[in-house]
């Protein structure tokens, strides 16, 4: 059964109902009605079907029928007419006389309305006689026809049909030519008007709309219904069935018509066969328009039709009309069903159909009257459940009013305890009560309700105690509650305790409970209730107050823990608030939190700006709008720059001159703290260090410059002193050499003379004597001239280097001047150019001149100087003539540069050659005396050693040699102006 | 219940089809022109069409309804009639004779006009071919003109030797009637006789034209067809009785009034056949496409009577081809 019967709402019950109702009856009528339907549909079509079929193959083969016998019609018409023909076609015929064919001929026409014209063709085939009924009668003409088809074809076949032609474009004829019989028998031709064809064809019954026509070989339409039609000489080759017909019958003439669907010469639609009329090879079609002819068909499928209309009626009527019927019943176990569902529970269904029904109803019977049972049931029930729901919420009531008292006053048990109480004496049905709390040794009252006054009074002033055996004992020893139902009974009140006595006389208590109220294990206060009369307290009520001593024991840690908070809050605020460092502390959003006053102090923010605990942002843009990081910063910017450098630790310094150091640190859970510390003190120091260090720098490279100084002069004092004692040694070995040598020398030369005094003396002598000796005393006396020579040269030579030596030895002269050095150099560059250009007229080379602005006198000793110079430059045009006679790359020019520099402290000569260089293993040597690279001969070597002396120690100064082998060599002369080392 | 709504809606649609194929279009109107007197009533002719239209469907006085005017011989007249017909603004105007048919024609404007007895339409001008007319103009001929030599042959069976044959022509139907005379002339000459022609135009010349047949000493006549000769076929009937002169007429209702014989097509027929085609026309057919029939029947009829009372003995062959003897 519909369940959604029962379930049907209760508001617009009715309309509800109703279209639920509908859905039964709608369905079972669908259900009978498309069961009855479908097997009326299924029968009528196939049943239709067949008939269908049948009748169309009926259709079909009355339309064959009708062609045929059109066709059959259309040949009877001919062959009359050839059979009255044949009348005069018989042998004899042709032997009568004129008269009589004529007569013959005549009658013909009158029998037989379609000849026109009966023309009578001799044997020869010439034109005998012609009988008209348009034309006059014409006899023996002996016009020749033998060679017309009339005559031919007749004479071989017999009979002959002429194509059909049209006489004044609208009248159809045809010629008919018969042979006739006998020996050299001639033929009769008889025009024929076809349009008496048409008579035949339009007397043909074909249906209401149906018709024949008849048309040649060509397709030319012959007879139709519509004359007008054959007289336009209309072609119908070109309908299918036409064209088709004359292909199958041009084929074979004797196929079994088809009857096909197709459009007629009008173009409707139509059932067409055709027939072949043989004799003259026509075609007559019979067509019976589509509707017509599937008239009786459209008909039956009408009926048919009407009749399954008729039926699914009746199928749809018989439907409802069962279906209401079936779903009777099952409408009125719904309503009722309704009913009960809606509470009136005292009505009963009333059905009798007999069946499963039935039987429902009776179930549904049963079932409202276990409803009442239980309802009634239930509702004794509910009156129970009430009273104790009522009682459960006072107590929860109460219970909340607690829990609110101690949200309200945190920390403060007092009122706590106050309303504790009352709710639990109250609720208890307790008379008065006391809770204590208990701190490890005794009992103290926290709070006190109801106590009578007298006991009250007793109890002022006086410390509570107990006896073994009361309920605070019974609850130090761990009782979950110590109750004394009747006091009056109890041992200890019998036993004359004082305290319980008090209790007992002066409050009138007769019935007593004790609850702990215990902190996990430990005891920590004590709630007492008295009642005047003996009724012992329900274990309700006893739950009750060990319920309201658990809450007073979180009561009371709440408080403990809420004081220790604010105690540890106290302490931290003061650190904060005493860091050395400023705070401040955002949350997520972030916005400012928290901040300790150095932070304030550090940052010069007014409380005002604090208070409103803005934003980072709108912290930010308001130092930036202030001038906090500069004057013209935009907001944004700032911000951003500090974005960009969140988590890291960073320096600047504020508008009034202090340097800060903000560090960002971000906290778990979303937000940051900013941490500023005033490090100008800091910063400071480390100037200062920075400073320290770098004087501690500088003074160690001094120092080291120094010692570097130091080095280089105690070089150069070993050196001076090398040389002032190889000086004072070759003074003195020139010394004594000079003596010597000059002996050498004098008599050396003196040798010389004597010889040539000895040749001039002896020449006489020798001219006596023979060639072999006089070449002999030639060669001797030459020999000893050449040697003699010899020793004097070199003792001249030896005599230089003495001389040379002694210059070395000769130290200080002493003459100091101040001169001015460009001067004294661009003289001794003269004296050198102009001394080698007399030594060696090829002697070229090219000098330039550097001469920088040497204005100020310097003190030194010019002739020494000078030599100093000669000898620099000596060596420098040597050197580059050397390499100008062994130089092979093109355009090059022996060069010497001078050039003179004025420091303030000092001048400074160089002399810059392009000579071959020094290589680096000579350049050491360079300053030793008798070191020279000139050949055996030339120069002493002892050049450079002087001028090193010269320089060194008689000015102080130094030289220096700068060279690259095979492009130059550069000596360097510096002579101060102070001299930092003392005189020799 | 929507099936029976729908069962009743089919009914009626049905119902409604089979009742608009009952019915035709509205009232037609037709013209009837005629150069003769016509009786609606009595006329062979007329009847014969009339009863060719209830044939074809048409209720006189329902669906199509038929105006008569004839001009009762006198061809002047026939303008003016052709005017007043046309004015009524006929679906189609059905006429014969060929001054009727012009009259018609040069009044009718674009109204069909059906010919009924006109000899050579093509040669006349009223159409371009019998199988294609073009124009407003279409209808039947009567071929009048090719059979006259066979009138001629039969006319001179009866009487071989009349001396000379005098043809009675209607100056009314001058182009039929110059083909006709072009024909007779020819057969003549074939024939072997000579030919006399009469003209007479109406009533009052038939006397006239008698007496110059008289005078030529003609024995035979042949009268042309025109409508002038059957509305005045009594008297024309006993002038040639009274003449003694053997006449060979185109229609045979001059036979039934006396004359001696008659060859030429039914006219009845050819006016029942008119009735089709006016049906045709009222269709919607075009006179343009409608082909020009020719007669395919033709009469011989002869009146012994008549024949006894000239003296003339009808020869068998001539007996033997007639299709309406009367005694």
């Amino acid at each position: 059964m519909s369940g959604s019967a029962i379930n049907a709402p209760s508001a617009g019950d009715g309309s509800g109902v109703r279209l639920v109702r509908r859905r039964l009856v709608r369905k079972y009528t669908l259900l009978f009605i498309t069961l009855v339907g479908v097997v009326l549909i299924v029968n009528s079509t196939i049943v239709f079907w067949f008939s269908f079929q049948e009748s169309r193959d009926s259709l079909i083969r009355a339309q064959h029928e009708k062609a045929n016998s059109a066709a059959r019609r259309v040949e009877e018409f001919i062959d009359g007419i050839r059979r009255q023909i044949g009348w005069t076609t018989h042998a004899q015929w042709a032997a009568g006389s004129l008269e009589q064919r004529k007569f013959d001929y005549v009658r013909l026409l009158r029998q037989e309305p379609a000849i026109t014209e009966l023309t009578e063709l001799d044997g020869a085939g010439k034109e005998q006689l012609k009988v008209s009924r348009l034309a006059m009668d014409v006899a023996g003409s002996e016009t020749d026809f033998s060679s017309a088809p009339a005559f031919t074809e007749a004479k071989a076949h017999g009979v002959w049909f002429s194509p059909v032609y049209f006489r004044k474009e609208s009248e159809p004829y045809m010629a008919l030519a018969m042979a006739r019989a006998g020996k050299d028998a001639g033929v009769t031709v008889a025009e024929i008007n076809l349009k008496l064809i048409w008579d035949v064809i339009t007397g043909l019954r074909i249906g209401q709309g149906g018709y024949a026509y008849v048309v040649d070989e060509h397709g030319r339409l012959i007879a139709h219904p519509d004359i007008s039609l054959v007289l336009r000489n209309t072609d119908l080759s070109h309908l299918p069935q036409v064209a088709a017909s004359l292909a199958s019958a041009a084929l074979d003439p004797s196929r079994l018509a088809e009857v096909t669907t197709a459009r007629d010469p009008a173009g409707r639609s139509v059932l067409t066969a055709h027939a072949a009329i043989s004799p003259p090879g026509w075609l007559v079609f019979v067509e019976v328009p589509l509707e017509e002819a599937f008239a009786p068909l459209y008909r039956a499928a009408w009926r048919s039709g009407l009749v399954l209309a008729a039926g699914l009626m009746g199928a749809a009527l018989a439907a409802l009309a069962l279906a209401r019927r079936m779903t009777g019943p099952i409408h009125t176990l719904q309503e009722s069903a309704a009913r009960i569902g809606a509470g009136d529970l005292g009505h009963r269904i009333d059905i009798h159909t007999g069946d499963e029904l039935e039987v429902l109803a009776g179930q549904f019977n049963q079932m409202a009257v276990d409803l009442q049972t239980s309802y009634a049931d239930l509702e004794r029930k509910v009156e129970e459940r009430t009273a104790e729901l009522s009682e459960a919420l006072d107590q929860q009531t109460a219970t909340t009013e607690v829990l609110q008292v101690i949200n309200s006053s945190p920390g403060d048990l007092a009122p706590v305890f106050d309303a504790m109480l009352e709710k639990g004496v109250r609720l208890s049905e307790a008379a008065f009560g006391v809770l204590c709390t208990f701190d490890g040794e005794c009992f103290r009252p926290a709070a006190m309700r109801g106590i009578p006054a007298p006991y009250a009074e007793y109890l002022s002033g006086r410390p509570l105690t107990f006896a073994p055996g009361s309920g605070p004992a019974g609850i130090l020893a761990g009782q979950r509650f110590h109750t004394v139902a009747d006091f009056a009974t109890d041992p200890l009140t019998l036993s004359g305790d004082p305290t319980r006595r008090a209790l007992v006389e002066l409050g009138g208590a007769r019935t007593g409970l004790a609850i702990p109220l215990r902190k996990d294990a430990a005891l920590v206060g004590m709630f007492l209730v008295f009642r005047p009369e003996v009724r012992p307290f329900t274990e309700k009520q006893i739950a009750l107050l060990e319920n309201f001593a658990a809450q007073a024991v979180i009561a009371m840690e709440n408080a403990r823990l809420l004081d220790e908070i604010r105690q540890r809050q106290e302490e931290l605020r003061i650190t904060f608030e005493n860091m050395g460092d400023g705070v401040a502390m955002f949350d997520e959003t972030p916005r400012l939190v928290a901040w300790n006053r150095k932070f304030q102090e550090l940052l010069d923010v007014p409380d005002a700006i604090l208070a409103e605990q803005r934003t980072y942002a709108d912290y930010i843009r308001y130092l930036t709008e202030r001038g906090e990081y500069g004057p013209g910063v935009d907001p944004e910017e700032q911000l951003r720059r500090f974005q960009d450098r969140a988590g890291e630790h960073f320096e600047r310094t504020r508008p009034d001159g202090r340097i800060i150091e903000v560090r960002h640190n971000p906290v778990p859970g979303g937000g940051f703290v900013l941490i500023f510390a005033d490090i100008t003190e800091r910063k400071r120091s480390e100037q200062e260090i920075h400073a320290a260090r770098d004087a501690a720098e500088e003074a160690s490279r001094t120092i080291e410059a120094a010692y570097r100084d130091l080095k280089v002069a105690q070089a150069n004092l070993i050196q001076a002193e090398k040389m002032a004692s190889l000086g004072q040694l070759t003074a003195g070995i020139a010394h004594e050499i000079k003596n010597p040598l000059n002996f050498v020398n004098n008599f050396a030369s003196l040798s010389v003379e004597l010889l040539a005094e000895l040749r001039e003396t002896a020449a006489p002598g020798f001219a006596a004597l023979d060639e072999k000796r006089r070449a002999d005393i030639d060669d001797v006396t030459g020999l000893l001239t050449s040697n003699l020579e010899k020793i004097v040269e070199h003792g001249r030579r030896a005599d230089g280097i003495v001389k040379s030596m002694l210059e070395h030895s000769r130290g200080t002269s002493g003459e100091r001047r101040t001169v001015d050095i460009n001067a004294l150099t661009d003289e001794a560059l003269k004296l050198a150019y102009h001394g080698a250009r007399a030594q060696d007229q090829s002697f070229n080379i090219t000098l330039q001149r550097d001469f920088g602005d040497c204005k100020a006198p310097i003190e030194l000793n010019p002739q020494d100087v000078t030599r100093v110079l000669l000898n620099l430059f000596s060596n420098g045009f040597y050197a580059a003539t050397r390499r100008s006679r062994s130089e092979t790359s093109p355009g090059y020019e022996p060069t010497l540069k001078v050039t003179t520099r004025d420091f303030g402290a000092g001048v400074e000569i160089r002399v810059r050659d392009n000579g071959m260089g020094i290589p680096a293993e000579i350049k050491d040597k360079l300053f030793q005396p008798f070191f020279t690279t000139k050949p055996t001969g030339e120069g002493t070597g002892l050049g450079l050693s002087i001028s090193y002396d010269i320089v060194t120690q008689q000015h102080g100064g130094t030289i220096t040699v700068d060279s690259e082998p095979g492009a130059y060599t550069e000596f360097t002369v510096t002579i101060p102006r102070v001299s930092t080392l003392a005189r020799v | 219940m929507k099936r029976r709504e729908l069962m009743l809606l089919g009914g009626a649609a049905i119902a409604w089809r089979r009742l608009a194929r009952a019915q035709r279009q509205p009232s037609q109107l037709v013209g009837f022109l005629s150069a003769r007197t016509a009786d609606p009533v009595t006329d062979p002719s007329i009847t014969a069409f009339r009863r060719g239209l209830r044939e074809t469907g048409y209720v006189e006085g329902q669906n199509i309804s038929i105006k008569f005017r004839s001009s009762g011989g006198d061809n002047d007249r026939l303008p003016a009639l052709a005017a007043e017909l046309a004015a009524l603004k006929p679906a189609v105007i059905v006429t014969h004779s060929e001054a009727a048919i012009r009259a018609a024609k040069n009044a009718a404007g674009a109204i069909p006009i059906v010919m009924v007895v006109i000899d050579d339409p093509v040669a006349v001008g009223f159409a371009q071919s019998f199988a294609h007319p073009g124009g407003y103009l279409t209808g039947l001929s009567n071929l009048a003109a090719g059979l006259v030599g066979k009138k001629l042959e039969t006319l001179l069976e009866i009487v071989p030797s009349p001396g000379c044959v005098a043809v009675m022509r209607d100056p009314a139907n001058r182009m039929n009637d110059a083909l006709a005379w072009q024909e007779a002339t020819t057969a003549a000459q074939t024939l072997g006789t000579v030919l006399t022609p009469i003209s007479v135009g109406g009533v009052g010349e038939l006397e006239a034209g008698f007496a110059e047949i008289a005078r030529q000493g003609c024995r035979a006549l042949l009268v042309m067809a025109s409508p002038a000769y059957i509305e005045v076929r009594v008297q024309l009937a006993e002038l040639a009785a009274q003449h003694r002169i053997a006449a060979m007429y185109d229609n045979r209702r001059i036979v039934d009034a006396g004359g001696l014989m008659s060859y030429g097509p039914d006219p009845s027929h050819m006016f029942h056949r008119a009735a089709f085609y006016v049906d045709k026309i009222l269709k919607g057919a075009k006179p343009a496409d409608l082909p020009i029939e020719q007669p395919t029947k033709f009469e011989l009829a002869v009146n012994l009577e008549a024949a006894k009372a000239l003296g003339i003995t009808v020869p068998q062959s001539i007996l033997v081809q007639a299709d309406e003897v009367i005694e």
